[in-house]
């Protein structure tokens, strides 16, 4: 059975008394010991389409409108917000982006991971809490984890805070992982470093994981199979060989193509031209890519493109895709 | 570290309870009122009231009043009072008691009322809760001390009963005087933690804790509300100089024996002795108040470091 299976996921703002819709109709699953990438530029609706799931959409603001989220069986959409808090960091991790703003600076390291176990009741004493908390530091490679414990936020390195909320998310050894953008905050050596440990955590708790990145590099190094977003709609769902050995999808192609690589010849980085258009004026109609599309047809702006099979585990949202 | 801040906070106390003895015996100099005729009496003769005026120092240069009045209290002598002929020391301090069980009581209401209806109106902001407490604390913050007082004392006391008109003695008596102190500051701290409930509210640790499992209690009372103290805490501080303005005043409304209410009295009769022993204790509570707030944010904020 899949670990987390989403269909149709639907997402809309409020804005000014009316919907914007943010996330349209957005499937894809991810199994036990997995590592699904889901990439992006920024404002494609990543970060949303995983916050919806875990009902961390800010409340009044944002909207489900449709779908369904099933997690390991429940349909994370429907269920109550106290079954949706006991899935939340002892089934689910969440990690986050920015290891500065994402722990809370008034409470020392020691609390805010034991807190995990406190409010799911994982270990009885207080002290079989510490001790849990100090042995999940140490996996993470943190040392002197004694001293850690009762260390507060703005006394650590940006590599540590990071090691830290990833102490907090697999703490609980949860079944589900979901790593929000969880290095893009730190040196490039941190970065792979980060990476490593966290893969090396997962090949023990055995997790699926949602990697949302910007990075194809990230990508590349980390994940099995990827999910490429554009303006809230996914448009390429591929193996990441497949992804780099050929992109199907005319973005896809186009966000490969403006990568930096060392083999690159010393000629200007090609970019897509403009930019993701913002919620209000994607329009209903036809690809919300067309208007940046170099192989745009006549049909591109008509109709949306369905997903559909061009390969082994490989589909594509398009009328017109890379050959 | 930490006792060198404090040695500098005491010496600059010391420095600021100089400076307003200074000034308020300048003022008090300034005044049209003469003492010396109001003690020896009406009726007295020019001589008479002369004598009483050398036997107070009242005909020496003011520079030289001050300075036999800086080295009494240097000496542990505030001065007798003019008018009640008794120690300062003695009337003001059978008074410090009231007036603190007065100020801790108020403070309490305006930390009960201000933080919790700040809380609840952050929750939901720009909805009917929000916006209710909102004009209430904006009522309470308009609203004069001694308007509210007469307002509470009519409705509660004469209206229906529920409380004394005024006097001291059991917790009965606090709750009134309490209140209209701590209406006005109330909503000021009902302002303030809501703004900055607002702030915190929306921060990506608070999006953590709830990723964590934790629930709305935790994530508000845990999570949130010591990150929005800290300015309350700072408020607490200089909330204790309010607190002795309204005093005066609320004090002589409910007859409540504490300081504020002999303020009241030695003012109307230029009782300066009374005056500047008041006035010192004020400052001294004042510059205590903020330096306990500097205290107590260090336990809320341990990024905060004093130096």
């Amino acid at each position: 059975m899949r670990l987390l299976d989403v269909r149709g996921l639907s997402v809309a703002f409020r804005s000014a008394g009316r919907d914007l819709s943010v996330i349209e109709d957005v499937s894809f699953s991810i199994s036990r010991g997995e590592v699904v990438g889901l990439v992006g530029e920024s404002g494609c609706g990543k970060s949303v389409t995983a916050m919806s799931i875990l009902g961390l959409l800010p409340a009044g603001l944002a909207r489900v409108t449709g779908g369904e989220a099933r997690f390991e069986g429940a349909d994370m959409l429907t269920l109550s917000a106290r079954e949706l808090r006991a899935l939340r960091g002892l089934r689910i991790g969440t990690i986050f982006q920015e290891p500065m703003t994402s722990l809370n600076p008034t409470y020392t390291v020691g609390y805010q991971l034991t807190e995990v176990l406190k409010i799911h009741r994982l270990a009885g004493s207080r002290r079989a809490r510490a001790a849990a908390a100090m042995d999940m530091l140490q996996q993470v490679g943190v040392t002197a984890p004694e001293r850690r414990m009762g260390q507060y936020p703005h006394e650590l390195s940006g590599g540590i805070r990071q090691r830290v909320m990833i102490a907090m998310a697999l703490i609980a050894q949860p079944s589900l992982v979901v790593a929000d953008e969880p290095t893009t905050a730190l040196d490039a050596t941190i970065q792979a470093q980060i990476l490593d440990l966290l893969r090396n955590l997962n090949d023990r708790i055995d997790a699926g994981i949602l990697l949302i990145t910007h990075d194809l590099g990230v990508v590349a190094e980390f994940c099995q199979r990827v999910l490429v977003m554009y303006a809230g709609r996914v448009v390429e769902e591929t193996t990441v060989e497949a992804l780099f050995a050929r992109p199907r999808h005319p973005y896809s192609r186009g966000l490969l193509d403006s990568t930096l690589r060392l083999d690159s010849p010393r000629s200007p980085l090609p970019t897509i031209a403009g930019s993701v258009p913002s919620p209000g004026r994607r329009g209903a109609a036809g690809c919300h890519f067309c208007g940046r599309c170099a192989r745009a047809v006549a049909r591109c702006r008509v109709d949306v493109p369905p997903f559909s099979d061009v390969g082994p585990l490989h589909r594509v949202a398009c009328w017109n895709p890379v050959p | 570290m930490i006792g060198r801040y404090l040695g500098r906070r005491l010496l600059l106390g010391v420095l600021l309870l100089l400076g307003v003895t200074v000034v308020t015996f300048i003022l008090l100099y300034l005044l049209p009122a003469d003492p010396a005729r109001m003690i020896a009496g009406r009726s007295a003769t020019a001589a008479a009231v002369e004598r009483v005026r050398e036997q107070l120092g009242l005909n020496l240069p003011l520079y030289q009043q001050y300075l036999h009045f800086l080295g009494r209290v240097l000496h542990g002598d505030l001065g007798r009072s003019y008018m009640q002929r008794v120690d300062v020391s003695t009337l003001v301090g059978a008074r410090i008691w009231p007036t603190l069980q007065l100020m801790l009581a108020s403070i309490g209401f305006e930390l009960l009322l201000g933080v919790t209806s700040g809380i609840i109106a952050s929750l939901r902001p720009r909805q009917a809760v929000d916006r209710i407490a909102m004009v209430l604390t904006f009522v309470g913050v308009s609203a004069p001390q001694f308007v509210v007082g007469i307002m509470l004392l009519y409705v509660f006391a004469m209206y229906f009963n529920w409380f004394p008109m005024g006097g001291y003695g059991s917790p009965i008596h606090i709750v009134l005087p309490a209140l209209s102190l701590g209406l006005l500051g109330s909503g000021w701290y009902s302002r303030v933690t809501r703004s900055e409930m607002l702030d915190v509210l929306s921060q990506d640790y608070i999006r953590t804790a709830r990723a964590k499992g934790a629930g709305p209690w935790r994530t508000v009372m845990i999570h949130a509300l010591r990150n929005a103290a800290l300015p309350v805490v700072a408020m607490i501080g200089m909330d204790i100089g309010y607190f002795m303005s309204g005093v005066v005043v609320v004090e002589s409304v409910f007859g409540w024996p504490g300081i504020g209410q002999l303020m009241w009295q030695a003012i109307q009769s230029v009782d300066a002795p009374i005056i500047m022993a008041i006035t010192m204790v004020s400052a001294i509570a004042i510059v205590m108040g903020n330096l306990l707030a500097d205290i107590v944010a260090l336990f809320v904020d341990p990024r905060i470091k004093l130096r």
